[in-house]
């Protein structure tokens, strides 16, 4: 087994498809503060995300949910204490996703001491860049968690990660 | 007139999405349709145009579980069109991906999609509670799997180091050597595996079909070798290409291949390579297969997760030999230069041949493009099975009924995405506003 990585941030989502890309914005975006935690983006397969998890005690999971009917409505759930509920895990026949890796994850006792899972409900999912109730959604959950983890700072750039682009919704 | 339908809006534990109606009238079986609702996505049209040496990248997006297999029929077919051929250590190391790919697509399907089925849960999360020890083991064969295709294809997703003509970066010899603990772990992992699966009650089913499966001859199949049918013998690729018949179903986004004379369904996968191969086995899978049950051809669908099991064993012995034997070659790829003209390719995906064919111009432009996923190919089994099973057991309840349908067609471990590329649509406008 790796060593234990001392905080873990998982942004999961495929970067190209407008608000998708929230995760992996947000996780990128937490790297800078927290350099010594690992950081893991991208469209992840459910066994990765499982295998991911059993190597730390403290991760965070970055997603996003929904069908645009609450664009940035922000989702906080202590995945280690209980499941996701249903109506915000994203069924797919393709493959296994965060939900799917969580649950497994519980009944093989391979979570994590601390999972907190931020889940967003994005307004669409093609084209680049966030749209803008996401983008903000995004700044939101990077306060939140360096709040969570001691190190509070002023509002994000997030214009690097495709943040605030023109053509918002 | 009483008529029952059992309908399936959408089957679980398999990969993509599809659909079942069984149509029962006046306590006779009138129809069966796998119906395939997965979106339609035509890769076979936007090939068209396309380099031929784009042709392994955009195949490869058919299938997140399955690329490989897209990936080295799509390169191999363009290699055979412009006359290439690969040093010994290129097609060596192809060999070993692919056991990568085998090895990670069978524990998915044997594990967490097939095995529910046969101790009763609704699903693999069930499943693990209960017997953690089997899961956890499959779980690190799946990742060993995964491993292999992320050392040769710089990815496990849409791996990217493969291209026409070999790969983009040979892998160093001292990953190659890291993998052979693990892989040693494998083999003794992969055969409890598939011992802990013989203790499984298999229903009594005798399925009506021809294997098909690439035959080399002199190993077991990855990705060379004429292709094998029963009750007709080995044929090559490019005569395998006319021996299907493309037809579209009204029920199905995806195209179906069907025989020209309508004889028995074709049947590819696992169990075809079996009953082909089995001479091309190493020792142990031979002996365990044997030990397993498996004498010879094995015909009942059930048990394909036997002989998947088997073929999971089979590759990690063979990921072994495959790096205690290999050879660095000179170069990642060898040139290939276009020319104008037909090739054909086809490897030995997880669920069957996976054929490909192209017509490329002197320029190397893409002209035609045909893909034939294995599981287009065993639609017609599947319903073939769907109507053996049902016919009997009118009298069941929908629920039974439906229950024992997903499971027919769960024992194919189809892939869905491959199965929908189909290139004509037809819009039928009786009127409206849009």
């Amino acid at each position: 087994m790796s060593a234990v990585a001392p905080i873990m941030l998982l942004g999961i989502g495929n970067r190209r498809r407008g608000d998708d890309a929230v995760g992996p914005v947000i996780a990128r975006a937490l790297r800078r503060r927290y350099p010594t935690a690992r950081v893991v983006t991208g469209t992840l397969d459910g066994f990765a995300i499982l295998d991911l998890l059993r190597q730390t005690s403290c991760a965070f999971a970055f997603d996003a949910v929904g069908n645009g009917t609450s664009p940035g409505r922000i989702h906080r759930f202590d995945a280690a204490a209980g499941s996701l509920p249903a109506r915000l895990r994203r069924a797919s026949t393709h493959g296994s996703g965060l939900a799917q890796a969580i649950e497994l994850g519980r009944v093989l006792h391979r979570l994590p001491t601390t999972l907190t899972v931020y889940a967003i409900e994005g307004a669409r999912f093609d084209g680049t860049g966030l749209s803008r109730p996401v983008a903000r959604a995004a700044r939101q959950v990077i306060a939140r968690v360096s709040v969570t983890l001691g190190r509070a700072d002023a509002s994000d750039d997030l214009d690097q990660y495709g943040g605030a682009e023109p053509g918002l919704t | 007139m009483t008529t029952k339908t059992v309908t399936v809006d959408q089957i679980s534990r398999l990969e993509g999405e599809g659909a079942l109606r069984v149509t029962i009238e006046q306590g006779e079986l009138r129809d069966v349709q796998l119906r395939i609702f997965e979106p339609p996505r035509f890769f076979e049209a936007l090939l068209q145009g396309r380099d031929f040496r784009e042709a392994p990248d955009i195949t490869s997006r058919i299938c997140g579980i399955c690329p490989i297999a897209y990936l080295l029929s799509s390169a191999q077919a363009m290699e055979d069109a412009c006359g290439a051929t690969l040093d010994p250590g290129l097609r060596a190391l192809r060999r070993l991906i692919y056991c990568g790919e085998w090895i990670e697509s069978h524990v998915l399907h044997i594990a967490m999609l097939h095995l529910p089925d046969f101790l009763g849960y609704p699903d693999g999360i069930a499943m693990a509670a209960d017997h953690p020890e089997l899961v956890e083991r499959s779980l690190r064969l799946k990742a060993l799997g995964n491993r292999i295709i992320r050392l040769l294809g710089g990815r496990e997703i849409h791996p990217i180091n493969i291209r026409v003509g070999g790969f983009y970066r040979l892998p160093d010899p001292r990953d190659l050597a890291e993998l052979r603990t693990e892989l040693e772990w494998g083999a003794a992992a992969a055969r409890d595996n598939l011992r802990a699966l013989t203790a499984l009650e298999f229903p009594d089913f005798e399925g009506d079909w021809d294997f098909v499966a690439m035959h080399p001859g002199d190993r077991y199949p990855f990705t060379e070798g004429p292709i094998a049918c029963e009750g007709i013998g080995d044929m090559s690729l490019s005569a395998y290409g006319t021996f299907l018949n493309e037809v579209q179903a009204p029920h199905s986004t995806a195209l179906q291949n069907q025989r020209p004379d309508d004889q028995r369904p074709l049947y590819l996968g696992a169990m075809a390579r079996f009953a082909h191969n089995r001479a091309g086995l190493t020792p142990m899978a031979a002996s365990e297969a044997t030990a397993a049950g498996l004498d010879g051809p094995c015909r009942n669908p059930y048990r394909s997760i036997l002989v998947r099991a088997v073929e999971v064993l089979f590759a990690c012995e063979e990921a072994l030999h495959l790096i205690d034997t290999y050879v660095a070659p000179d170069a990642p790829a060898v040139a290939v230069r276009p020319r104008a003209g037909i090739g054909h390719g086809c490897t030995e995906a997880p669920r069957g041949a996976c054929f490909h064919r192209y017509e490329i111009d002197d320029a190397g432009e893409i002209v035609t493009a045909d893909i034939v996923p294995p599981t287009a190919v065993n639609q017609v089994a599947i319903e073939a099975d769907l109507r053996a099973y049902v016919a009997p057991r009118l009298d069941r309840s929908e629920d039974d009924l439906r229950a024992g349908c997903e499971r027919v067609i769960r024992n194919y471990d189809p892939c869905i995405s491959c199965a929908t590329h189909f290139l004509t649509l037809e819009i039928d406008d009786t009127g409206g506003a849009t």
